[in-house]
């Protein structure tokens, strides 16, 4: 048997590791806008991020990178821009309601209502589709089906996220009378379940429901935002089919409005700067055409409207949500 | 139309800049790939808001190019260092890197760049053919389908595991228990998570990432440091040319189709991806030979094997992303925001109207493994220097890229767990292999854990609980299917064996 010569390895080992460990510290030392993504590389957040924001790089004085730190509905990375100093070096995107629901459910070791707004730069919705073999016709027809036995499961993503919260809003508020959620990892996941049907029901984002519906696998059936959607802009909403007021829970909760956050006491000159840059990154050209393209909405709304929207969503999630029961079923 | 788009496709590739970016995509993938937890996906996310100002085709055919060049890449640090630069390499460690050790480092290289591009040509072309049908076959398979995928390539586990049998069962329960630590993919719980010590660090897991490269690089490193020399065994001659690696591949065409359509067939499958296919193909290139002792040994069959199944799943991986914008893995779903990003939303558009530009990336595909098996064969054989190069330099200069690695896996609160894991499996792994526990078995139940337990739950979930999920015949005939197979090859060598005896009797 080979015997391994202890001090060979712990005389090239340990210097190449402390080496590696110095190297690694002093790459993220530096003095320019780091912008964490708390979602996985490629996704709807981090799509519409890099662009806009990737835009904003041309308004900004000094550059701008990015890194995803996924996990736990968006809450890994937000604690770790949370804990980060106040200097305006980084800031993390994330979409109210939905990781202050994330928030709100789990409930961990640090305050994301003292988060700083910086910016919002624009939404999307969420939807209900169902697998076409079936030729639900409407909101009327599917609440129909369910009470019928028809249907009894519904697909969304993972138990305790935002889409989940929204399925039980349909549930209890709205009418929806499912039995069983259904959860998959991401929303190209519960695409392909409708599709395939291995669950005839799912709610996701309108955009991730575009290449299902054109290619005829997918029929969408109602736009749970009051203002539509920009992907399907004829399919009719829950309040334009008799489910709802504009300004119900559903139409609060179903709206993801993407936007920038900096840690708990960054200085207005620290984010005006990036604030500015962002506004008229996404009256670009670029910008626009990416909106035009993908069916995202882009629509800037400044740090004050930033802080406006946070703390209106963790007074009302609270009310209109049965957080216990979440708790409870996860 | 479909001639006419081919062609506009072939336009595309050869006009302007575009083919310069796809040169420069395969060669900067290659690099990417052969650095340990890179990867593609971190290397592509890294470069894709570069791609902003680019022309959409130039920056889509950039990024594939990446892809495919990184998936090749990952073999030949896992032939020459043992150290897999990407997740789906692991398995070329197996066979490449004994071969280095003997000093045919040249021939597995020769082999792994013809085996992946001829795998890799072989599949584009069936895929172009075959598009239609194989989004058809994509959506057949569900959670309970992902779910015996995962669980035959557990049972793999007897088949590829030597020795004691009782010794591979640990070591693959052992990797099945790690993928249990952190928030259980069903429910919103942590496991094993100590929160109240180490916050968020551990709620996302162990990445298995960190742990294939302390189990493989680290842990050689330890091997290495008790020789003297290189890696290439003191005494052996480096031999070997390009062409008999070459001629080898060919040698096993039968092995070479198949795992290259099993790495189709699983990459097309979301959630199974490249990791996955590499270790069935391997499995069932190691259950086919006729020579099964040679394997762990340096066996050319088994390279071929992972080599070819890891290229064939890079267009697989592309129907599900191109077809409805569902990546299977992390370097795919990377490329779908590119697409997004450049304003090529994935859906029928891309075989209707945008059908250029879909045959342009498979085109891409085409010419980059032209590229591939020509900076393979010229250029990377020529590095099986690294294998002569006295072990002083080559352990600190491995540790460096396995912790550079490590940083770069995930970074943020888990920079430390990713860096301390790497670290921890080394030694692990250094054990394991002196007292002969299989670290297949272990990066199997590490690979499919998370798979298999979450479509588990999930199957019965919509099952309400009910097994007939995975047996029904009529409602469920491809979970029946799978059953049959894993039934197969886990009691098949039994009943031949008694079959055998009774004729022996009989005779």
């Amino acid at each position: 048997m080979v015997r391994t010569n202890r001090r060979t390895f712990l005389k090239t080992g340990v210097v190449a590791t402390a080496g590696a460990t110095m190297m690694a510290g002093c790459l993220g030392d530096d003095d320019d806008l780091t912008v964490t993504v708390p979602f996985g590389e490629g996704g709807g957040t981090d799509t519409f991020a890099r662009e806009v924001i990737g835009a904003a790089d041309e308004f900004y004085d000094g550059s701008i990178s990015f890194e995803n730190e996924p996990g736990e509905g968006g809450l890994v990375g937000t604690q770790e821009v949370y804990n980060s100093e106040p200097d305006g070096s980084r800031v993390v995107v994330f979409n109210p309601p939905s990781t202050p629901t994330s928030w709100l459910v789990q409930e961990p070791g640090f305050d994301i209502s003292e988060m700083t707004g910086v910016s919002i730069m624009g939404f999307f919705g969420y939807m209900i589709y169902t697998n076409s073999d079936y030729e639900v016709e409407d909101m009327d027809d599917l609440v129909d089906r369910f009470e019928d036995g028809e249907f009894s499961q519904i697909a969304g993503q993972g138990q305790g996220t935002m889409v989940d919260v929204v399925s039980r809003v349909l549930r209890d508020d709205v009418g929806l009378p499912w039995e069983t959620y259904i959860a998959y990892d991401g929303g190209g996941d519960v695409t392909e379940a409708v599709m395939g049907d291995e669950v005839s029901v799912g709610i996701g984002t309108d955009t991730g429901a575009e290449a299902g519906v054109a290619d005829g696998r997918l029929d969408p059936v109602v736009g749970l935002v009051s203002d539509g959607s920009g992907v399907f802009p004829d399919m009719a909403t829950f309040d334009e089919q008799g489910y709802g007021e504009p300004g119900d829970p559903i139409d609060i909760l179903s709206q993801l409005q993407v936007s920038v956050w900096a840690p708990p006491g960054t200085d207005r000159d620290d984010i005006d700067p990036l604030a500015e840059a962002i506004e008229e990154a996404t009256e670009t050209d670029e910008v626009q055409q990416f909106a035009e393209d993908s069916g995202n909405v882009i629509q800037y709304g400044g740090p004050d409207d930033a802080d406006a929207l946070l703390a209106d969503v963790l007074e009302t999630v609270p009310q209109v949500v049965d957080l216990d029961e979440i708790r409870a079923d996860a | 139309m479909g001639f006419a788009a081919f062609a506009e496709g072939i336009g595309m590739i050869a006009s302007g800049t575009t083919f310069f970016w796809l040169i420069g995509g395969v060669l900067l993938g290659i690099i990417i790939g052969a650095l340990p937890g890179l990867g593609p996906s971190l290397g592509m996310a890294i470069l894709l808001p570069l791609t902003a100002p680019m022309e959409a085709g130039d920056a889509i055919i950039l990024l594939v190019s990446i892809y495919s060049g990184a998936m090749y890449g990952g073999a030949i640090s896992a032939i020459l260092l043992n150290a897999p630069g990407t997740a789906a390499a692991a398995a070329t460690t197996f066979e490449g890197y004994p071969m280095s050790r003997k000093g045919d480092a040249l021939h597995a290289l020769a082999i792994s760049a013809t085996a992946s591009a001829t795998a890799g040509f072989m599949t584009i072309i069936v895929i172009i053919l075959l598009m239609p049908v194989l989004v058809d076959i994509v959506l057949a398979f569900g959670s309970p389908e992902y779910f015996l995928i995962a669980f035959l390539g557990l049972a793999m586990i007897t088949v590829i595991a030597k020795g004691s049998i009782l010794k591979g069962l640990t070591a693959g329960m052992f990797g099945l228990m790690i993928t249990t630590v952190g928030t259980s993919p069903m429910a919103v719980q942590p496991r094993y998570a100590y929160t109240d010590y180490f916050d968020f660090t551990l709620t996302q897991g162990i990445d298995f990432v960190a742990v294939l490269i302390g189990l493989f690089a680290i842990a050689e490193m330890f091997n290495l440091a008790g020789e003297k020399g290189g890696i290439s065994r003191t005494g052996t001659v480096i031999s070997g040319s390009v062409i008999p690696g070459v001629k080898t591949v060919f040698k096993y065409p039968v092995n070479l189709v198949k795992s290259a359509f099993i790495g189709l067939g699983v990459g097309a499958i979301p959630g199974a991806g490249s990791t996955v296919s590499t270790f069935v193909a391997y499995g069932e290139s190691l259950r086919s030979s006729k020579n099964p002792e040679e394997f762990g040994q340096g066996s050319e069959r088994g390279l071929i094997a992972a080599e070819s199944s890891n290229n064939g799943t890079i267009g697989g991986s592309l129907v599900p992303t191109l077809s409805f914008g569902i990546p299977g893995s992390a370097a795919t779903a990377v490329l779908l925001g590119g697409l997004i990003m450049h304003g090529l939303n994935p859906g029928p558009l891309l075989f209707s109207d945008e059908l250029a530009t879909t045959y342009s990336l498979y085109l891409a595909l085409f010419i980059g493994n032209i590229l591939i098996l020509t900076v393979g064969l010229l250029f990377i054989t020529r590095m099986s220097f690294i294998t002569r190069v006295n072990a002083i330099y080559i352990i600190p200069m491995i540790i460096v890229f396995a912790v550079i690695g490590a940083y770069a896996i995930r970074g943020g609160q888990q920079v430390w767990l990713d860096v301390v894991t790497v670290l921890a499996l080394g030694i692990i792994g250094y054990y394991m292999k002196k007292y002969d526990y299989s670290i297949i078995a272990f990066v199997l139940g590490v690979v499919l854990g998370s798979i298999a337990e979450e479509n588990l739950d999930r199957s019965l979930q919509l099952s309400e609980g009910s097994w007939m999920i995975f047996f029904h015949p009529i409602d469920q005939p491809l979970s029946f299917g799978l059953v049959i197979v894993i039934i197969l090859l886990l009691f098949g060598p039994f009943v031949k064996s008694a079959i055998n005896k009774y004729r022996g009797n009989g005779d």
